[in-house]
């Protein structure tokens, strides 16, 4: 058993040391469209799962997407959790590549009532851009590339007003900036200035999200959630050389759109846990050009826990995730097609301190779009999270 | 314990290692930007050109310049000005007596049409009033000169030539009547000094001024010793000296004028309507076209930076009229020099480019109010050279133009 668990172990490492090597690269030309290539964060532990992440509650999971899931942590829990994405772009005449490393979030939970009511102030990423293009030509080199992103903060109340009710809702104000930059680089000896332009959209706004868990006896769990449509307010700015700055356009709105989730997890006997998440938004609402369709999000995932003793080996103490996510982005830009992607992903829990520290990393691999939307991507995401959970804040019991 | 104890941080490093890795590739951009591959167009400004002929353009001037603290001093005719010479020179020392003597100009350049050998007849005539070398000007002098002439020179159209350590040197001997004024305390000679004319000039000389550490215009003296009886040379320095000129036919009207005498300027303004705001200038040139039969263009100078025409550019502040003095931003300066007379000349030149497009630049972002700018010589008084300019009415696209190359802002987001 031992030597089965050794190989696993060193499968997994040589996996990942395999994708690493590969020549792979990121962002995303589909990054350009919109406000970015949205992330569907739930949470690092739940990334290993393929995305699964709505209704599986554990006692060291903030669940980023659906507010519901800090109302059971019995502990004061903070949550750190980063991304590094790197992507190969082809199309039919050539190839670039793109990565990109960014904080996913951060959140502060605190349980007002242990496992009962819950408080939580969190900062998350929710859309990128990321790409780049150039030509050189006559001797100048000409590049545009999109950069920036919009973040949310939140403020968040979950409750579990009866035993196999967790419910939840979060504040969320959205903030960030779209900026594009073009630049052409002259030989010095044409004698021109330098052309450095950067337009940026600075959006902000708020949104509620709302959220449940409900448990069906001990093993099953049922979740949803939705955030309703919210117009976010855009400022225009464009910069010249960093000096001159034009802030006096219109200011236009951005939508963000409905979005509705359903999960559902299954734990099968103390060790296994099985579960499925469907996702989906009206960004065919959102009046975005290029976005013609909703976009949906289908993931599985399963997560085995070996449930080690304390003094078990640390391996036996870990819990291995495995998962796979289909997503329709609802763009049909740029050639009329859906864009689609799928990524197969791997991952592990690893405990700090017993019960009350872990730090979640997975795997993710993937393909975005197809030779028909003119763009193809591969890509690999490695996610990292980790976990604090202590007393802090908590009374002690009262003696009687 | 010790073995598993290795084997985690071995796994650790690996994954360190291969997060290292992964973390550390370059990006490499897409190619092109081809919107048959989808590339968003709208995300990529555009590179334009544009020739701006001026909207607005005139000349005036006001005083003359006064020449007596500049380090050259100019005689002789040449495009319609004619230039003359004063000079005063350090009395003699008492006591000595005064055999010969000789005045001494050395010549810094010529200013006339080089291809032509030839040479005027300069006179000297004492001057018949005082004057200051920091005020005299033709205007207040008013001929103030014995016509009869004391002494006369051949002056020939020759300069130094390539060798800067040869300096020419032009020697106007005295007769024995001059030497007597130069003798006698109280002539004209010694109170005022002596002015150098050459009416039939067909070109100007430039010499060295007593404002030039080298080579000051002298009056050498031979005087005779009494306890040796031996003659010995002596060189009083000249201690005032100025060149005053005139225009002996009033310019042509029409055509745009800047010298460093008759304080000649020209006021230039340009429309920018045409270019989007959110534009930056990547270059700008101002193009003139210069009248070759008129413009003086100094060459030959014993400094290479004496050569030419400098001028300067300054934005006014306000609208241009002509019956104020203009209101002109300091803060901001662009200089210029215009060393040929070959067409199209293009200012300011590499040195000064980033200053001018800065002034096009705020006047395109609307950062800067656009009232033009004000073209006028940077070195008021140096010598005789003119810029004469094809003006926009009389010059079919060969008037003052902006040559501007931009990038526009992209339409996204």
């Amino acid at each position: 058993m031992s030597a089965i668990k050794h190989k696993v172990r060193s499968g997994l490492l040589g996996l990942i040391l395999v994708l690493a090597a590969a020549p792979v690269h990121a962002g995303s030309y589909y990054s350009s469209r919109g406000i970015g290539m949205v992330h569907y964060f739930v949470s690092a532990r739940a990334q290993g799962m393929g995305g699964v992440g709505l209704a599986t509650p554990d006692p060291l999971t903030v669940n980023y997407l659906n507010p519901a899931g800090i109302a059971g942590l019995p502990l004061t829990t903070i949550n750190a959790s980063f991304f590094h994405e790197a992507t190969d772009v082809s199309t039919a005449t050539q190839s670039g590549s793109v990565t990109d490393t960014d904080p996913l979030g951060f959140q502060f939970v605190v349980p007002v009532k242990e496992g009962m009511v819950a408080f939580a102030i969190g900062l998350s990423s929710y859309s990128r851009v990321e790409f780049s293009n150039e030509e050189q030509r006559g001797g100048a080199l000409e590049s545009v590339t999109g950069e920036g992103g919009v973040q949310s903060a939140s403020l968040t109340v979950a409750v579990r007003p009866v035993r196999n009710l967790y419910l939840g809702a979060s504040l969320l104000f959205y903030f960030g900036s779209l900026r594009n930059k073009w630049t052409v680089d002259f030989p010095p000896e044409s004698g021109l200035r330098d052309t450095e332009n950067e337009n940026a959209l600075s959006v902000s706004g708020a949104k509620f999200r709302f959220g449940l868990i409900y448990r069906i006896g001990s093993a099953w769990s049922l979740a949803a959630v939705v955030a309703p449509a919210a117009n976010l307010n855009a400022s225009r700015r464009v910069t010249f050389q960093n000096i001159v700055e034009f802030t006096d356009f219109p200011d236009s709105e951005v939508t963000i759109p409905l979005a509705i989730g359903f999960g559902t997890a299954v734990q099968l006997g103390k060790k296994v846990l099985l579960g499925a998440d469907f996702y989906t938004q009206r960004w065919d609402e959102a009046g975005l050009e290029g976005f013609g369709d909703r976009s949906y999000r289908l993931a599985l995932g399963l997560e085995f826990s070996a449930r080690g003793g304390p003094f078990s080996p640390y391996f036996s103490r870990a819990a291995y995730r495995v998962g796979f996510q289909y997503r329709d982005l609802g763009l049909e830009a740029p050639a009329g097609e859906k864009v689609t992607e799928w990524a197969a992903t791997v991952g592990i829990g690893l405990p700090i301190k017993w019960s009350a520290a872990r730090i979640d990393l997975a795997l993710q691999a993937g393909k975005r779009g197809s030779p028909r939307n003119l763009y193809e991507e591969t890509f690999i995401r490695l996610y990292g999270g980790i976990t604090l959970g202590n007393k802090w804040f908590q009374r002690g019991r009262r003696r009687p | 314990m010790r073995k598993n104890t290795s084997r985690r941080f071995l796994s650790i490093a690996l994954w360190a290692g291969a997060v290292g890795l992964w973390a550390c590739q370059q990006d490499v951009a897409l190619q092109g930007f081809d919107p048959n591959e989808g590339f968003d167009p709208d995300r990529r400004g555009r590179r334009e050109n544009r020739t701006l002929a001026s909207a607005f353009e005139t000349t005036f001037r006001d005083s003359i310049n006064t020449t007596g603290t500049r380090p050259f001093v100019s005689l002789g005719r040449f495009r319609g000005l004619e230039a003359r010479v004063l000079l005063r020179f350090a009395p003699v020392p008492v006591g000595l007596e005064v055999i010969d003597a000789a005045i001494l100009l050395r010549t810094n350049a010529v200013i006339g049409d080089k291809t032509q050998k030839t040479s005027f007849l300069a006179t000297v005539h004492e001057i018949t009033a005082s004057w200051d070398d920091s005020t005299v000007t033709d205007e207040n002098f008013q001929d103030a000169f014995d016509p009869m002439a004391i002494a006369a020179v051949e002056v020939r159209s020759v300069d130094r030539g390539a060798d800067t350590s040869n300096v020419e040197t032009v020697r106007i001997a005295l007769d024995s009547l001059a030497v007597a004024l130069v003798k006698d305390s109280t002539s004209l000679f010694r109170q005022n000094g002596v002015l150098l004319q050459a009416p039939n000039a067909t070109f100007i000389k430039e010499f060295f001024s007593s404002n030039n550490d080298a080579n000051i215009p002298q009056l050498q003296i031979t005087v005779r010793s009494d306890t040796t009886d031996e003659d010995q040379s002596l060189f009083l320095d000249v201690v005032e000296d100025a060149f005053i000129v005139r225009e002996l036919e009033p310019l042509p009207e029409g055509l745009l004028y800047l010298d460093n005498l008759f304080t000649n300027q020209v006021v230039l303004k340009f429309d920018f309507s045409d270019i989007p705001r959110e534009a930056q200038i990547n270059r700008a040139d101002l193009r003139i076209n210069l009248v070759d039969e008129l413009s003086i263009i100094k060459s030959g100078g014993l400094r290479l930076e004496n050569n030419g025409f400098a001028l300067e550019m300054r934005r006014l502040l306000k609208e241009f009229d002509p019956n104020e003095a203009p209101e002109l931003d300091n803060q901001l300066t662009v200089l210029g020099l215009v060393s040929t007379p070959e067409n199209p000349v293009l200012l300011p030149g590499s040195q000064f480019a980033a200053v001018f497009r800065r002034y096009v630049q705020e006047w395109v972002n609307e950062t800067t109010e656009n009232h033009g700018m004000l073209v006028r010589a940077i070195t008021p008084g140096f010598d005789v050279s003119r810029l004469v300019i094809r003006p926009t009415a009389q010059a079919n696209k060969q008037g003052p133009a902006l040559e501007i190359e931009f990038s526009v802002a992209p339409n996204f987001p």
